[in-house]
């Protein structure tokens, strides 16, 4: 049995914070009375509300079925080697933006590098200019990705 | 001209990288936050 914090949020803007028992082989939760009491008295003025449980960073919606409460437990992803690889393909909030930021030095060092080779070039023929116009493309595909990467909410 | 070949190839692998990824991140955030 774990201990686990749920939030019932109802429209009216009324909240309920507590903590619940969980067993996490089953997703049963168990509601103290106290709380069930609450809810009771909250469903005769009130709309169903927005039942949630906060589980290992996970925020995972409450069902409720025959006077009984439970939640699909998330899936978990290996450990080792597999965790590893499931943070850099399925990155967090925080991660994307470090990300976004460093797309971005990539980019002005693309750019820095077009505007070295672009003078280096000058005097040397059309042929010389291919490298500097390839970074500079670089440096805005790498730029945008970088964007795309910091998109905010 | 293949360095600049290179250096063209190498970014749109990093961006095509960055921006699937990013993609990943956002779709599990909508699917854990449906919840809230």
């Amino acid at each position: 049995m774990k201990l686990a914090k749920v939030k019932i949020e109802y429209s009216s803007g009324t909240t309920i914070v507590d903590r619940v028992g969980l067993d996490p082989l089953t997703g049963r939760v168990y509601l103290a009375p106290r709380v069930l009491g609450l809810m009771k008295t909250m469903e005769q003025a009130e709309c169903s509300p927005s039942f949630s449980l906060q589980y290992k960073g996970y925020v995972l919606p409450v069902a409720a079925a025959s006077g009984e409460y439970s939640v699909s437990m998330p899936v978990e992803h290996g450990t080792g080697f597999g965790k590893i690889l499931h943070s850099i393909a399925v990155p967090s909030k925080e991660q994307r933006e470090q990300n976004g930021r460093y797309l971005h030095t990539l980019s002005a060092a693309s750019i820095g590098g077009a505007a070295a080779s672009w003078h280096a070039a000058l005097g040397q023929g059309w042929d010389a200019f291919v490298l500097p116009g390839f970074l500079a493309v670089a440096g805005v595909l790498l730029w945008y990705a970088g964007i795309w990467s910091m998109e905010g909410e | 001209m293949s360095t600049g070949i290179f250096v063209l190839a190498m970014s749109i692998v990093i961006s095509a990288f960055f921006i699937w990824t990013s993609n990943n991140g956002r779709k599990a955030d909508r699917e854990r936050d449906w919840g809230k």
